[in-house]
């Protein structure tokens, strides 16, 4: 458990699949930063406030990124990315949105909560490469956060 | 006797004050004496005509009588030359007035002739009329003059007293003028008269002479004077009165020897042959007799007038009610229970057109056509029977115009009868001309409510139809909501087919694409080239269908979504998308020509996604052609702008033309240009979802021109 406090990136994917194309796709970009996957809506929330199977996990120690796919079992994201932002300690977090596609409704919808930025998934991984890169989270996991 | 006396009071009131005049002459007659004197005077003629006692001519056709007696003995005390005119009563009378003559005597003093003639003060005589009739006449009073035949001097006091006595009492007679009472007289005993009147003093002396006798029928007390014309012969009179009074008061004197020797004078006391306390005691009772005369004089006078006033109010009353009678608005018929008429008013001749003097005093049913005998008759019976009759008549007058009347019969006393009739003509005719209307109306009222009727049953008519018609309209609506409420499903299905075609059919793409080049890059040397190729292969295809999802994606959305129309300025936009899709090798290689491009009205991002699609087709299309030319321009027509992209690459055969705009057809194979065949699809969807048209001219390797329009107004 003491792993899990030390997780920089936390993904919030239900497909293994695509949750091993974004880690590579990371890893890509030379953010090599602690990553963690975990596969529903649920577990992301018990994981950001350190319920039920995160229990243990310290409070304090919040991720300093979060990728959010949109569409996820039990809770869906956009439900996550409302909680997230509706809490005075997480909603500093940096939340990028996974969608499949350039759905208009759910992007804006999104920026509402207070996304703060989304990736389209490419079907081509050499695109989805360069997207993860063209967000400069490398900057941005370097700099402290300012909580 | 009793008739008399309302006679005598009548004329006597009219002269009261003169007759005060005589009685004080006569109370003081036997107490003075006269005294003669003499007036200067030459010639006065005298009118003289034929009145014995008092004025005429003799038997030698010498002036004689009491007045010209008294008139020669003064003429002789005042030195006067007397000539005498003769004439009848009647000529002296105009002689004076004309002043022919100066004096006449014998003249009775009335107010009109006072105004005409001056009168000496003092009375000369007193006289009145008398009637004179034949000795078996029966005239014993006022009454029974009534249609006799009265002889009278012509232009005397007496004529004129005697009409207005006999108007008064409404005696009707004949009265017969004479030049002179002896005329008269003569008349009567002839029988060519019933009586004569005369003064007293003629009457006295000639009646029993003329063979008549004196009936008590006496009236019109006069005051015998001298006259002279108006304002002339003043001293003359004076002259006169002066011996007059002189004589009166003397006893004895000439006055009354005169009076004695004409007529025997009644009453005249010769004083000097009585003891002076008898003429005493004489004057004492005629003083007593005349106070009691004046008293009862009095008292005449006051009864007199108030039974005037009396008759005269009657009289207005009468007048008044006959008026009432007359003008009354019912015609009024008096009779008797047999019918015989006593009266109609006017209104009754004016709706029978019977007149007074026709039917009064006659029988009614004289007038009456026999055909309403009957009916008459019994309405007479119920009166008499009841007291009372009413009924309505229908009746043809003498003008034969037909009357409908209401008569009211009442009995007023025994045998008297009023009836009462109420023309109801104009209310009949005005009834029967309402029930003439009224019949109209209702016939036409029957007209209208069954055309009323008819139009209700159509208006019945029309509003089930009209029921009918919202009824399938409210079917319609229903039935239009539930195809709404479907479409509306169905687009949610959509919606969620779309996107979980996004999600879901990407999903498993991105793992083959990721895989496989993970595959290449993490086992790239247990691999040879062919394995390569077939991984390059399948990750191409991979890109392929990731784009034909994409595609289908936007077309769906094209589909779907709704226009939010704005100005676009189509220069700008052009000029960006070939920025954003063109390569930077192909930014060189091409010559963009754009024409000037006019605003356009609507949507700008969908209008975007035309122009992408275009352009990249032009790009593409061209990549393999000598020349590189995309030329851009618009066309502004009358109600559209046709914008146009023309390129110089492969161009196409123009018999397929129509089907460059379907869903996934190609004209062109995956080796020559890559392509999914969706792009200008989506085109088309798009400019018509605007209202606009899409068209394309083209051959074979000589390029080709896409157009589409859009119109100016939405």
């Amino acid at each position: 458990m003491k792993k899990m406090n030390e997780v920089e990136i936390l993904i919030v994917e239900d497909n293994p699949e695509d949750a091993e194309i974004a880690v590579r796709a990371f890893k890509k970009n030379k953010l090599t930063n602690k990553l963690y996957v975990v596969n529903d809506g649920e577990q992301a929330l018990d994981f950001i406030f350190a319920k039920n199977d995160f229990a243990d996990r310290n409070k304090l120690a919040k991720p300093k990124i979060i990728l959010l796919d949109l569409k996820l079992p039990k809770v869906d994201g956009l439900e996550v990315l409302k909680k997230i932002k509706g809490n005075e300690k997480t909603k500093v977090i940096p939340v990028i949105m996974l969608t499949s596609s350039k759905e208009e409704s759910d992007i804006i919808h999104s920026y509402k909560l207070g996304v703060n930025s989304y990736i389209v998934k490419p079907v081509d991984f050499d695109k989805f490469v360069e997207a993860v890169s063209n967000l400069g989270l490398y900057w941005l996991l370097l700099n402290e956060n300012p909580t | 006797m009793h008739d008399c006396m309302c006679l005598m009071i009548k004329s006597v009131s009219s002269y009261a004050q003169k007759q005060t005049i005589k009685f004080c002459c006569l109370a003081f007659l036997l107490l003075v004496s006269a005294k003669g004197f003499s007036a200067n005077m030459d010639t006065v003629k005298v009118g003289i005509y034929q009145n014995e006692p008092k004025v005429y001519l003799n038997n030698k056709g010498q002036p004689a009588g009491i007045f010209v007696d008294f008139l020669e003995k003064i003429a002789r005390q005042e030195n006067w030359h007397i000539e005498y005119e003769t004439g009848d009563w009647k000529w002296c009378l105009n002689a004076l007035k004309k002043g022919e003559i100066d004096l006449m005597p014998d003249v009775a003093f009335t107010v009109d002739r006072s105004k005409k003639f001056d009168f000496n003060n003092t009375c000369v005589l007193e006289s009145w009329s008398q009637v004179y009739a034949k000795p078996t006449s029966e005239i014993v009073k006022l009454s029974d003059l009534s249609g006799k035949r009265i002889v009278i001097l012509r232009g005397s006091v007496q004529e004129g007293n005697f009409r207005q006595m006999m108007s008064g009492f409404n005696i009707h007679y004949k009265l017969i003028p004479v030049k002179s009472y002896n005329e008269g007289f003569n008349m009567v005993n002839n029988d060519l008269a019933d009586a004569a009147i005369a003064n007293h003093y003629f009457g006295e002396m000639h009646y029993e002479k003329a063979g008549l006798k004196k009936t008590p029928i006496i009236f019109s007390p006069a005051s015998l004077y001298f006259a002279t014309p108006k304002g002339k012969n003043g001293k003359l009179l004076q002259a006169i009165d002066k011996h007059l009074t002189n004589w009166i008061n003397t006893p004895d004197s000439y006055y009354y020897n005169t009076l004695n020797k004409y007529c025997g004078l009644p009453g005249q006391p010769p004083a000097s042959k009585f003891p002076m306390w008898i003429t005493y005691l004489i004057g004492g009772l005629l003083v007593i007799a005349f106070v009691v005369i004046i008293t009862l004089r009095h008292m005449v006078g006051v009864k007199t007038k108030a039974i005037r006033q009396t008759n005269m109010r009657l009289k207005e009353e009468r007048n008044k009610f006959k008026s009432y009678i007359e003008n009354a608005p019912y015609g009024i018929l008096v009779t008797n229970a047999k019918g015989k008429c006593f009266d109609i008013n006017n209104t009754f001749t004016s709706l029978t057109g019977i007149k007074k003097h026709d039917i009064c005093n006659t029988n009614m049913y004289e007038h009456l056509p026999s055909s309403y005998h009957r009916s008459s008759v019994r309405h007479f019976e119920k009166a008499i029977a009841d007291n009372h009759a009413s009924g309505t008549y229908m009746f043809f007058n003498k003008k034969n115009e037909k009357h409908y009347c209401n008569i009211d019969t009442v009995k007023i006393f025994d045998d008297r009868f009023i009836s009462f009739l109420n023309d109801l003509t104009e209310r009949y005719v005005a009834q029967k001309e309402l029930k003439l209307l009224k019949n109209r109306l209702e016939k036409q009222v029957e007209k209208r409510t069954v055309e009323l009727k008819e139009k209700i049953f159509y208006l019945h008519k029309s509003q089930k139809a009209m029921l009918y018609m919202v009824e399938d309209l409210n079917k319609m609506t229903a039935d239009l909501k539930e195809e709404r409420r479907k479409l509306r499903f169905f687009n949610e299905e959509l919606e969620a087919f779309t996107y979980s075609v996004s999600h879901d059919l990407r999903a498993p793409l991105r793992a083959i694409n990721g895989f496989s080049n993970f595959l290449v890059e993490d086992y790239a040397s247990k691999l040879d080239d062919e394995g390569i190729r077939y991984i390059n292969i399948i990750m191409s295809n991979t890109n392929k269908m990731d784009n034909l999802i994409s595609n289908l994606l936007t077309m769906s959305r094209v589909s779907r979504t709704e226009l939010t129309s704005s100005d676009v300025d189509m220069h700008t936009t052009v000029k960006t998308i070939f920025d954003e899709i063109a390569t930077a090798e192909e930014k060189d290689e091409f010559d963009l020509e754009i024409h000037d491009l006019p605003k356009a009205k609507c949507d700008a991002r969908l209008i975007k996604q035309v122009w992408q699609n275009l352009i990249a087709n032009a790009l593409k299309y061209s990549s393999k052609s000598p020349v590189k030319k995309i030329e851009i321009r618009a066309e502004q027509k009358k109600e559209e702008t046709v914008f146009c992209i023309k390129d110089h690459g492969a161009g196409f055969d123009p018999k397929y033309k129509t089907k460059l705009f379907g869903v996934f057809q190609r004209l062109h194979t995956e080796k020559e240009f890559h392509g999914t065949g969706v792009g200008l699809a989506i085109v088309q969807r798009i400019i018509k979802k605007h209202g606009g048209r899409v068209w394309a001219e083209g051959k074979t390797n000589k390029g080709a021109s896409f157009y589409f329009s859009l119109p100016k107004k939405h």
